[in-house]
């Protein structure tokens, strides 16, 4: 499915959108603000027993990429979600390097359109690792 | 180098209620001296009279904490009520005119009110005493004064003795580069009092010395250091605002170090408020005036003169090869590229073997350092709604303190030359600057120049 240029006011608003999707894909857990070793995800999810963080941001992806190699302890895998939007080559240097993947919204039941692959994380740590996914079930469970 | 009124070049400041577990029991062998501030003796002065004599047993001298009234009378300000802070009135009180009158009336004081002699001699006279008599009336005056004068009798405790600072610090003010010029007269003032009244009742008087990074640069650097050096205290108590070593330019360290040499030339110094650097500084012998270094239970190896007193410390873990507190994110990375988790021995080796680590370190070392690192998490109202942050539990805390107060010791104790210790800065920078960054190793690189220099 490809990406749709829908306007977001804001990051939350982004979120709102992908987490309305999410809530009816049936393979899924989520959670929302999920906590990694002092920081905090938007979206941490849980699929097909692999762990994915998704940060949403609709502009500075530089720090959204910061953010995501923070998550890189606690997930599988890290992505950063956006709006669509042009590609330059710092940008993809950028995620390539980090080994962050890349999304941008899309208006379909699996609302992303994959850009760049996150690379699995090397550094993960264990116990971040099994908070997270306590965590995520936890929620999933109380919700 | 004995000094008189130094126990020895390892000072812990007393920070608040909760560091007495960890400046007792088996930590009150890791350091030689207390230093407590005197809204704390101000506040509980039975808690403190206690932990001296009976918990910590160790010798301890008083900061003043006088600069704290020059400056805008907000940071004197309970969060909670917004009137002065319970504590810092009864330093008021105790320290009378011409602070008083200001203070309490919600005004800072200023230079001029210390014009008048005789007013400056009778505060400097209540700072001394506040320091020399507050805990030693708190125990001759409690409920178990005989029981204290049984134990002084019988020689089995000094009780009353120990109650005694082992030297007096003259009421002092801040220095930097804009309001400096009208402060030092007043600080020389209080200072020469105050000596001339100790060399009469024989007792050892230390002159703090508190100023601003910019001051180190600057013209008044001159006339500070002349002022002072023509003095003759037990010691310089040297304090320079918000001068974090791991986060200084080697232009401010070598300042910084200078200031320490040229006070040195009339007494011995010891930094209030340093780190790893100074410590080692102080191992290479290079300023053997330089006898002693301060610190805080794991969060105050620098602090900004205001606010004045408080901050809330975080959890943070303290790598031994990198002399630096590291949130623990970066503490799992760079435990993993110095390859610490490979096995409890491997930890053991090139991590830490201090008792904390030895026993938290069991059979999984990537695992059981999640002792390090436990949180709660809490969701909270950010700016862009609620989010979820994490706090680190009371044991997370402590486990992080124990390993601090552990490390500093051996730190302290150490006694390698200048040349090992460089190279090993330069090592451990070179394993970690790609997943700590430049700027959280290039202390390394700036120490050593220093260092060597």
């Amino acid at each position: 499915m490809s990406a749709t240029c829908v306007k977001f006011g804001s990051e939350r608003e982004l979120a709102d959108a992908v987490i309305s999707r999410l809530m009816l894909v049936v393979d899924v857990i989520f959670s929302r603000e999920a906590p990694v070793v002092g920081r905090s995800a938007d979206v941490a999810l849980c699929r097909a027993d692999e762990l994915h963080t998704i940060e949403f941001k609709l502009h500075d992806w530089r720090q959204a990429i910061r953010q995501a190699i923070d998550h890189q302890l606690a997930a599988d895998f890290a992505y950063v979600c956006m709006p669509k939007r042009r590609i330059t080559d710092a940008m993809r240097d950028a995620f390539v390097t980090a080994g962050v993947g890349l999304l941008f919204f899309a208006e379909a039941e699996w609302p992303f359109e994959i850009v760049f692959e996150a690379t699995r994380s090397t550094g993960t740590w264990c116990v971040a690792y099994e908070r997270l996914k306590a965590h995520i079930q936890q929620e999933q469970h109380g919700s | 180098m004995a000094v008189e009124g130094i126990a020895g070049p390892h000072i812990v400041r007393y920070g608040t209620a909760a560091d007495q577990k960890f400046l007792t029991g088996d930590f009150a062998n890791t350091y030689d001296q207390l230093v407590i501030n005197a809204n704390m003796v101000a506040h509980m002065p039975s808690a403190l009279a206690t932990l001296i004599t009976q918990k910590a047993n160790k010798p301890f001298f008083i900061d003043p904490q006088t600069h704290a009234f020059q400056h805008a009378s907000t940071h004197l300000a309970s969060a909670k009520t917004g009137g002065i802070r319970r504590s810092i009135r009864r330093l008021v009180e105790a320290y009378g005119d011409p602070i008083q009158g200001p203070v309490l009336n919600g005004e800072s004081v200023l230079p001029s009110d210390f014009d008048d002699n005789v007013l400056l001699e009778g505060f400097c006279d209540r700072v001394l005493a506040f320091q020399e008599s507050t805990l030693k009336s708190e125990v001759e005056e409690s409920s178990d004064a005989k029981y204290y004068q049984f134990l002084e009798e019988e020689g089995l405790a000094a009780s009353f003795g120990m109650m005694q600072p082992s030297l007096l610090v003259a009421p002092y003010f801040y220095l930097d580069e804009r309001t400096g010029g009208a402060w030092l007269p007043v600080n020389i003032a209080c200072a020469d009092y105050c000596l001339r009244v100790g060399a009469k009742r024989s007792v050892p008087i230390a002159l703090q010395v508190v100023v601003s990074q910019d001051v180190l640069r600057s013209g008044l650097l001159k006339s500070i250091v002349d002022a002072y050096s023509a003095l003759r205290p037990a010691a310089f108590l040297v304090w320079v605002d918000g001068l974090a070593e791991d986060e200084s330019s080697e232009e401010l360290l070598q300042a910084q170090v200078r200031l320490f040499g040229q006070l040195g030339g009339a007494a011995p110094v010891v930094n209030l408020y340093g780190g790893y650097f100074t410590v080692a500084l102080m191992h290479t012998k290079r300023l053997p005036s330089l006898v002693a270094v301060t610190h805080s239970l794991e969060y105050g190896e620098s602090r900004s003169v205001v606010p004045v007193g408080g901050g809330v410390p975080v959890a943070k873990f303290y790598l031994p090869a990198l002399h630096s507190r590291l949130v623990i994110r970066d503490a799992v990375r760079a435990i993993k590229v110095l390859g610490g988790f490979a096995s409890r021995e491997r930890y053991l080796e090139t991590i830490c073997r201090c008792a904390e680590c030895a026993q938290v370190i069991q059979q999984n070392p990537e695992a059981d350092f999640g002792a390090y690192g436990v949180t709660n998490a809490k969701v909270v109202r950010g700016r862009s709604g609620m989010v979820t942050r994490e706090y680190p539990t009371t044991e997370t805390k402590e486990h992080c303190v124990r390993h601090y107060m552990w490390v500093k010791q051996q730190e302290y104790q150490e006694t390698a030359d200048i040349g090992p210790t460089c190279m090993a800065l330069g090592a451990v920078a070179m394993k970690l600057q790609r997943v700590l960054g430049d700027s959280g190793v290039a202390h390394c690189g700036v120490w050593a120049t220093v260092l060597r220099s």
